[in-house]
């Protein structure tokens, strides 16, 4: 189909662009409550003329997430931008560019696996994801069962830091995970949702990331032991597939 | 006494035994439970589903571990594999109890202890359904079941003990209980420990 190769290929090309415009308004976000902190002790002259610069600030930064959002949704997001994909890993394969296929839907699907384990903000990178996804298929690995597919690309997606600089909230439970520890279980969480079968048109495809990420959370100490070990790594993956 | 049954575990047309073996077949049939058991007694509960994944992938480790090699064995495992399910719910507590009817009565099991007779429920509806499907058989409960002193001694010991909840669903279905090793399987019953002469009067 001609036509949806062309769109694919307008979509590898913003990948980067979508990356950029995320990592400005995370940027200006975190600047802001970083700044907010400190102004509580401060006299009340001092802190009189510091409120002004951050209203000052606060208008700067409004106008960057306003302009940064409406670029992302206005020419960067086809389709309904929240909605997961449904497609397994073995059904993204066989699509024309699948890296970035693949990395649209890893997008959605980690954030949305990250805010159910209860990372308030964070970065996940498409481009990084798209890259990491090229290495393993052209690794040859794609030789062996989609386990060891599975194992390899979570190994890759950790190494690249795909998911990084996140905040947990204060009385979330994910707050007693190291970061790594959270990128761990959150990409575990999203490669096992890849491989496990849809049951028909009917299958709530966020309800099933949602489990995956439970289970994920309840193997952490098993991923903190696996995780360097692409073998032990793709028996857990196998164990696991069809128990969700 | 009887429990109110899941729509999940009166399913017929897959089997139960696999069926629990997945996680959102798990979660579904236990939030059934929960809705059920609350509908009828008015308690009110919240599910930790990060916690109900860490019961059932305990459980099924537990479940891997010890399954049996001999067909034979499966009638006794099925009910072994409940009472595992029962100790992994109270070890990780998944349930907590939001409100209770003003003036329930504590006597009554389902206020005594909301959350154990959800999970005591859930496991012996599971173990119903299993050995109706597979072996044509009904599960008979004891009088055991409704006595508050009976329930007493069970949330004391299984408080300082988890383990005893398999030897204390078994009781609560007529079954012989281990006692001593609950946590064991053994196919054959030759394998089981001499248990103690008075059973569970040694645990109250």
């Amino acid at each position: 189909m001609p036509g949806s190769q062309r769109s694919l290929s307008t979509s590898a090309a913003t990948l980067p662009l979508k990356d950029a415009l995320r990592m400005l308004r995370f940027t200006v976000k975190r600047g802001r409550s970083l700044l907010d902190k400190p102004l509580a002790p401060v006299p009340s002259p001092i802190s009189t003329v510091a409120r002004a610069a951050l209203r000052d600030f606060d208008q700067f930064a409004d106008r960057v997430n306003d302009v940064a959002a409406g670029l992302s949704h206005r020419f960067l997001d086809s389709g309904d931008p929240g909605r997961l994909r449904a497609a397994t890993l073995e059904d993204i394969e066989n699509i024309g560019e699948a890296e970035i296929v693949f990395a649209q839907a890893a997008y959605r699907g980690l954030t949305c696996a990250l805010r159910h384990l209860g990372a308030n903000e964070g970065l996940v990178s498409e481009v990084r994801i798209a890259e990491a996804y090229k290495t393993v298929i052209q690794s040859g690995v794609t030789e062996g069962d989609r386990f060891s597919i599975a194992a390899a690309l979570m190994q890759e997606l950790v190494q690249r830091k795909v998911v990084r600089d996140l905040l947990s909230g204060p009385d979330q439970e994910a707050a007693s995970l190291t970061e790594a520890e959270l990128a761990k279980v959150s990409i575990f969480a999203l490669i096992l949702w890849f491989l496990v079968e849809r049951e028909g048109d009917q299958d709530d495809v966020e309800a099933l990331l949602l489990t995956c990420c439970d289970i994920a959370r309840a193997l952490e100490s098993d991923l903190a032991e696996r995780c360097g070990d692409v073998e032990r790594l793709r028996d857990l993956f196998a164990a696991y597939v069809d128990k969700i | 006494m009887g429990f109110p049954v899941p729509d999940a575990l009166s399913e017929t047309d897959r089997p139960i035994r696999r069926a629990m073996r997945r996680m959102r077949w798990f979660k579904q049939s236990f939030a059934e439970q929960v809705k059920a058991i609350s509908d009828a007694s008015g308690v009110e509960y919240s599910i930790n589903n990060e916690k109900l994944a860490r019961v059932f992938v305990a459980w099924l480790r537990d479940f891997e571990a010890q399954k049996p090699t001999q067909p034979a064995a499966r009638r006794a495992f099925t009910n072994f594999a409940s009472g595992l399910m029962l100790q992994q719910l109270i070890c990780d507590a998944p349930l907590e109890v939001v409100s209770v009817p003003v003036g329930s009565d504590a006597s009554n099991p389902a206020y005594y202890w909301p959350e154990g007779y959800v999970y005591v429920a859930y496991c012996l509806n599971v173990r119903a359904a299993v050995l109706a499907q597979d072996l044509d058989e009904a599960l008979t409960l004891t009088p055991d079941l409704s006595n508050i002193r009976t329930w007493w001694s069970f949330k004391e010991n299984v408080t300082e003990d988890p383990a005893l909840a398999i030897a204390f669903l078994d009781l609560f279905s007529g079954e012989n209980p281990n006692w001593s090793t609950p946590s064991l399987f053994y196919e054959q019953v030759t394998q089981l420990p001499k248990q103690p002469a008075n059973g569970n009067q040694s645990k109250d």
